[in-house]
Formats: C-alpha cells, sequence, structure tokens
C-alpha cells in the first residue's frame, strides 16, 4: 500500500506538472 | 546419536556440528542451511532469498535515474546569438512513462496481498482500480488507433470505386492515405517500437507509455513522433490524463491511505 500511494503521488505530481507543460512540450515538438 | 539399526549413521550431533546425510558437519554443503534450532543442515528454499523492500518504488528511483541521466545529452543550439547547449529531452515525461508500468504491476500486487492477508475491502477496490486502469487504456488505444493509426480512402478514389471505374482492391493498394499524415510517415520508420511495444505489449498502461513517442527519450528518433493534428493528440492526453487522476490515482491513494490508517502494524 505504501509503493501504490507513492506511485500515485508521483504520478499525480509529474502528470499535473507535465500536464501544465504539455503545450509547450508538444509545441516544442512540432517545432524540432 | 546415532542411528540403533545403523550406528555409523548420525541423528544428532555434538555442538557446533550438524547432522547431514547421516554425517557431522562443521559446515553445510552449498545449497543447505543450518535450520532452526541449531542441529542440520537444510536444502535452500525461497524463503531463504530474503524480504525485497519497495521493489517498484526502487525500479522506479532506477528509471528515474537512467531517465535523469538521458539529460545530460545534450545538443549546441544558437539562442540570442549565443551557442548554448540544451537537453532535447522531456524528462517528466520520460519518467512518468517509464513508471507507468510499475503502477499497474504495483496495483495487481496489492490486490493479489490482499486477498492473502484477507484484507478484502481493499482487495476489492484495488480490483476496481485494476478495471479502471484497463478501461482508460483500452479507450485510449482504440481512440488513438482509429484516429492516427487508420488510414482512409480519399472521396475522389471511393467514387470511382462507386461507379467501378477502380477495382476495391487496386484502389487500397495505390491510393490509400494515413489518418493523420505526418503520424502516418513517421511510424513504418518505427515499426517495431510503434506497432509492437505500444500497442500490444503495453496494453495496461498504453495511455502512459504513449508519451514516450514525445519523450525525445536520450534524443533518439523513435521517440521524436510527429503528429499533423497535434491539438487533437494534446486535447486527448489531457482529458485521458484528468480521468486517470480521478479514476485511478486519486482512488488509489484513498484505497492506500485508508489502509495504512486500518492496518495493524503489530
Amino acid at each position: 500500500m505504501i509503493e501504490t500511494f507513492l506511485l500515485s503521488v508521483i504520478g499525480v505530481v509529474l502528470g499535473t506538472w507535465e500536464l501544465y507543460k504539455l503545450k509547450d512540450e508538444l509545441a516544442y515538438n512540432e517545432k524540432d | 546419536m546415532c542411528e540403533f539399526k545403523d550406528p555409523t549413521r548420525c541423528l544428532l550431533c555434538k555442538k557446533n556440528l550438524f547432522v547431514f546425510e547421516g554425517k557431522c558437519l562443521a559446515v553445510c554443503p552449498k545449497g543447505y542451511k543450518v535450520n532452526n534450532p541449531p542441529t542440520a543442515c537444510r536444502l535452500l528454499n525461497l524463503q531463504d532469498m530474503g524480504v525485497i523492500y519497495f521493489p517498484f518504488l526502487t525500479m522506479a528511483v532506477i528509471i528515474t535515474l537512467v531517465c535523469i541521466c538521458g539529460m545530460f545529452k545534450k545538443k549546441a543550439v544558437w539562442r540570442q546569438g549565443r551557442r548554448v547547449k540544451v537537453s532535447e529531452q522531456n524528462t517528466v515525461t520520460a519518467i512518468l512513462a517509464g513508471i507507468a508500468p510499475l503502477q499497474f504491476m504495483a496495483v495487481c500486487m496489492q490486490w493479489a496481498l490482499c486477498f492473502v492477508f484477507k484484507l478484502f475491502v481493499a482487495g476489492v477496490n484495488s480490483y476496481f482500480v485494476m478495471i479502471f486502469i484497463l478501461c482508460i487504456n483500452l479507450a485510449f488505444l482504440i481512440t488513438y488507433c482509429c484516429k492516427f493509426h487508420g488510414r482512409y480512402l480519399p472521396k475522389q478514389k471511393m467514387q470511382m470505386v462507386l461507379v467501378k471505374e477502380l477495382e476495391m482492391s487496386e484502389a487500397k493498394k495505390r491510393y490509400m492515405l494515413n489518418n493523420d499524415h505526418e503520424f502516418g510517415t513517421w511510424y513504418p520508420r518505427h515499426d517495431c517500437w510503434s506497432m509492437c511495444c505500444n500497442p500490444f505489449l503495453t496494453l495496461c498502461c498504453s495511455f502512459k507509455c504513449n508519451k514516450m513517442y514525445y519523450s525525445h527519450f536520450y534524443a533518439l528518433d523513435m521517440f521524436k513522433a510527429r503528429w499533423t493534428d497535434v491539438s487533437f493528440y494534446r486535447k486527448m492526453l489531457m482529458w485521458f490524463g484528468i480521468a486517470h487522476f480521478l479514476l485511478v490515482d486519486c482512488y488509489l491513494i484513498g484505497i492506500s491511505v485508508t489502509g495504512m490508517l486500518h492496518q495493524d502494524w503489530n
């Protein structure tokens, strides 16, 4: 349970960050 | 102490000696271990391997380190008249994609262990999480394949087929176009990765593993996909991401916190 908890927290934190940056990342992808 | 019928066959030895196949040995042979209390040698079994603490988290740390190392592969670019070295890799994306299979495996393990330790409520909840993970990934896979892996026949050629100026098989062979032009021209060059690894082997985490397409992992070409309809792809990732947060991550956090609070740690 500790593992699933930590993996989920990591998933939420990184996922939120990635969602926030998604536009830039794919835009960068378009320019590349 | 020896056997009644055969005095050469030992049953119990002096202190610091151990019975092995009727003999007293000071050290057990390879593949054997002293039993408890220490009187004889016994075969090694799986329990002797010891406990691996936090296997999935350990793997996640290793994957994270591998991704972080990828940041050091840089390329020189000109920015505002200056030559700077930048990393092309989207490290957060690569980490997310890397730990996705671990999350699914951890949920499966949690589900199994909940039943072993008779935590039925947590077990049933973990089962629902697995179902949600499968549904989200299957829905993503179908949407993605239909939108980006599909091919179509242009309207003009379709009309020619309808008026029988052109054979359907011939038209399919010669005039089929990719639904998404750029992705359609990119993925045949990376067949192994795009057709085998992504849709089929990663069924349980295809949504997050799909992120590898734009992760630029170690700046390798196979992780630099392009899409003509990139805004659709972005929206798709956003909605599936939100669904994953709510149905999987938040649900899992809830189960884990509740389980840990009600766990008898003694």
